[in-house]
């Protein structure tokens, strides 16, 4: 009897407390930076013209952190110039100088992003799908810098500093009802430096990174968009 | 009244009323200060072309540094979003667009989405749940606002969306969840 009373008590106390700390989270990002206000002051401090690769590094902006890409100059056609509407002089002239420098000229890519996702609630409502709640949160940030004689001469970003979303989920029958609701799936469009379509699952419990097989499928399009463009396009006139 | 004759009574007056608020409903929400369409579109017409500044926006909902979702862009993001194909060229564009391509990083675009949309089951509950009939609704909003800035003004707004989005599907199956027994007949050759 003092066993059921033990477990009754167990019981009332999860009920009360919704034990939200139970329910699934994930959180993730790839990079030193864990704000959108560091990427952008880091960022913010870089004078094109002066800031040199030391100085980079200091701000962690650095090849050896993850987040950070460097390219080869042929990049600045795929990262400034993918569009095909894109009139050659769109750019200012660091960017033709750092293409016509070839192997002197990089691009260091910068990309953060960071999003938590994490269910919460009561978790015994949850558990039996009475009622769920699912929230994301996060940034994204991007930018582009062209290192040309190990100095910085161009710089460019975009991003989303403060990203929310919200979603609930009603079953009054809880575990007896199909749920077959369809799964609600928000894309969230940051048009970015290179036009990549960002999507963010509002429904999914884990976040949406890209496997081992999407970067692979990424690579071989990447490589067989570069043989189908015999010359990198020159920017500038 | 004995027990067989309630429990009867009950089915019948569940089968009779449907009970269409046991049907699941499931909400989604991008954070947005507006709850409807229009609080969204009435923001937005407060926007003046050449005098709203960035610190205007704020009260609007239109800071990318204390609001949810608004996304900043580049000079090449309007430019793609503004000529999004070679058939098109900048000069066809409005005077404020081609400003701001060539006046290149001096310019910066917000964009914004708000976004509602709620999805729920109706009908009956019986037919529903044994899938002979299921009817399904989603309701919503979207607005989503694209504004130019040249150093630090508003020179150039845009919106689309939905203000009223409504869809219904209804999915009929005769035999109910029956309908989805799959015999498979496997036959190994060696």
């Amino acid at each position: 009897m003092r066993g059921v009373t033990r477990w009754a008590t167990f019981c009332a106390l999860a009920l009360s407390l919704g034990c939200t700390s139970l329910l699934p989270s994930s959180d993730a990002t790839d990079s030193p930076f864990r704000s959108f206000s560091g990427a952008f002051e880091a960022f913010a401090v870089v004078v094109p013209g002066q800031t040199t690769v030391a100085d980079l590094k200091a701000l962690q902006i650095d090849p050896g952190r993850q987040g950070v890409t460097v390219r080869p100059y042929t990049a600045i056609s795929e990262v400034l110039l993918s569009h095909e509407g894109v009139p050659d002089d769109l750019h200012p002239e660091a960017v033709t100088e750092c293409f016509e420098a070839r192997g002197r000229c990089q691009v260091w890519l910068l990309d953060v992003e960071r999003l938590k996702r994490r269910r919460v609630g009561n978790w015994f409502v949850d558990a039996l799908r009475f009622k769920r709640y699912r929230e994301t949160e996060g940034f994204l940030f991007s930018g582009v810098l062209l290192i040309l004689d190990e100095v910085a001469v161009y710089k460019l970003w975009a991003g989303i500093p403060k990203i929310e979303m919200l979603a609930e989920e009603a079953n009054r029958l809880g575990p007896f009802n199909r749920g077959s609701l369809p799964r609600v799936e928000y894309r969230l469009r940051l048009p970015g430096l290179s036009s990549h379509i960002r999507t963010i699952s509002q429904t999914a419990d884990t976040p949406t990174r890209a496997t081992a097989k999407d970067k692979r499928a990424q690579r071989e399009a990447e490589r067989a968009r570069r043989r189908g463009q015999k010359e990198p396009r020159r920017p500038g006139i | 009244m004995n027990r067989s004759h309630i429990a009867t009574f009950l089915v019948l007056a569940l089968a009779s009323v449907g009970c269409e608020s046991a049907l699941p409903h499931q909400e989604t929400r991008v954070t947005s200060p507006w709850s409807t369409f229009e609080k969204a579109k009435a923001d937005f017409d407060r926007i003046q072309l050449g005098s709203t500044t960035a610190k205007d926006l704020e009260p609007l909902g239109y800071d990318p540094f204390s609001g949810e979702n608004v996304a900043v862009l580049t000079y090449m993001d309007i430019f793609e979003r503004f000529v999004p194909n070679a058939s098109m060229t900048l000069e066809q564009q409005d005077e404020a667009i081609q400003n701001c391509v060539n006046v290149r990083t001096r310019c910066i675009g917000y964009m914004r989405i708000a976004m509602e949309e709620r999805d729920r089951e109706y009908g009956n509950f019986w037919l529903n749940l044994f899938e002979f009939k299921t009817e399904t609704e989603v309701a919503g909003f979207e607005f989503e606002s694209t504004l130019v800035l040249v150093d630090d003004v508003v020179v150039y707004k845009l919106w689309e969306g939905h203000p009223a989005v409504l869809k219904r599907q209804s999915k009929t199956k005769p035999l109910g969840f029956m309908n989805d027994f799959d015999i498979k007949v496997g036959i190994k050759f060696p």
